[in-house]
């Protein structure tokens, strides 16, 4: 692990990932940040599995590490998704302690 | 990225044809569909039925073990047999259709089917199965464990799957990226993707990568899958229709003629993909439908 990625997951934070993500999918839908609902199943913003996974991949570009292929599946909504990814960051860190988000 | 309740295994196609015949009655279609594209892709050949048919799509991506597999590495969980036992479970919940029935599968849709029959009593049996572009599950149509799906010409594949799933053109040919490290070859998909309109110009060689290992985890399942079951001989009549650009070029029934009885053999144009919206595919499926009419009219 870098000093770079490192500096990225001590900042990292569950609304950091929730920003993230709302502004992608705002980004991909062309839909204002405000319309992107973070309790929503990713698949109700009419994203089909190609596009969720190029969108996996980016968020895997920007986080630094590469989250398992379940990842989106198994949490498939904002909400669930970010403190899962901020759990994950800090286990690749060896960090612990309580989620600061 | 699904929702946790995913639905029901079977749903029913709606078309502009009336599904009910002059009779009040529908004679019965069944699709076993692996998954990969959107189930929508099947209404045309529901659109053009005869009148008094209906289609029922079986959504094999519900069955929890099947989707899963292609997600994590290692050997599936789950078999063949018990894929075709939540079919078979799902079609005997289904009222009762009057007359013969005609079992269909797409791809490794059409794969299951002989393991569906296999668990059917004689009397539940359809009376014919048509299947698209799908290999028998026989260990001469399987890939041997040791040369797992090469992903350069998996990539050929890809690039049509592409198509199909986004729309648009992906303009590469699968020669080509036969010749080509994987690298390359997967940037040439990418920028005939982009090109094509399927794919957003932003989109990234590492975010279409992401895409491509799952098509080919989904692949190399589905080839576990096979490998791990013992089919048995298929005693419903049995029709194989192969597109001119299908996923295997050897020739001859895929297989089919070490499972069923002199099983049929015929060709519409198209690939893997667009065989299932093509008008030539669509007349040929309703004719094979009806046939089976026709032949149980006559026996009767």
């Amino acid at each position: 692990m870098t000093g770079t990625q490192n500096v990225r997951i001590a900042e990292l934070t569950t609304e950091a990932v929730t920003e993230w993500l709302i502004g992608k999918l705002a980004q991909r839908l062309d839909v204002p940040s405000t319309e992107i609902k973070t309790d929503k199943y990713f698949d109700e913003f009419g994203l089909d599995s190609t596009e969720s996974l190029v969108l996996a991949a980016e968020l895997e570009e920007w986080l630094g590490f590469e989250l398992e292929t379940t990842a989106l599946w198994y949490h498939p909504t904002i909400a669930q998704l970010a403190p899962y990814i901020v759990e994950q960051a800090r286990s690749a860190a060896g960090h612990t302690g309580d989620d600061a988000g | 990225m699904t929702r946790a309740d995913t639905g029901g295994l079977v749903r029913r196609l709606a078309g502009p044809v009336p599904a009910v015949g002059a009779d009040g009655t529908a004679r019965r279609v069944v699709m076993v569909h692996p998954g990969a594209i959107p189930v929508q892709h099947y209404s045309g050949l529901a659109a053009n039925l005869s009148p008094g048919h209906e289609m029922l799509v079986v959504d094999v991506e519900r069955v929890a073990g099947y989707f899963q597999a292609a997600l994590v590495a290692g050997p599936p969980a789950t078999t063949i047999q018990e894929i075709a036992e939540e079919i078979v479970a799902a079609l005997r919940e289904l009222p009762p259709a009057p007359g013969s029935w005609v079992l269909a599968g797409w791809s490794f849709g059409g794969t299951l089917c002989p393991a569906v029959i296999d668990l059917l009593a004689e009397h539940e049996r359809p009376g014919h199965v048509v299947v698209l572009d799908a290999l028998a599950p026989v260990p001469e149509f399987t890939a041997a464990e040791e040369d797992e799906l090469d992903p350069r010409v998996v990539l050929g594949w890809f690039a049509t799957y592409l198509a199909a799933k986004r729309g648009g053109e992906v303009a590469v040919e699968a020669e080509r990226l036969r010749e080509l490290p994987f690298d390359a070859g997967l940037r040439a998909v990418l920028a005939a993707a982009v090109a094509g309109g399927g794919l957003r110009p932003d989109t990234t060689a590492s975010g279409l990568r992401k895409v491509f290992d799952a098509y080919r985890n989904g692949m190399l399942r589905n080839n576990r899958l096979v490998r791990t079951h013992h089919s048995r001989h298929c005693p419903v009549p049995l029709t194989l229709l192969r597109p001119e650009h299908g996923l295997v070029q050897r020739p001859g029934a895929l297989g089919w003629d070490l499972l069923t009885l002199a099983p049929q053999v015929l060709r519409c144009p198209g690939d893997h993909y667009t065989m299932l919206r093509a008008p030539e595919s669509t007349w040929l499926f309703a004719g094979l439908v009806s046939g089976v009419d026709r032949v149980r009219a006559a026996a009767a």
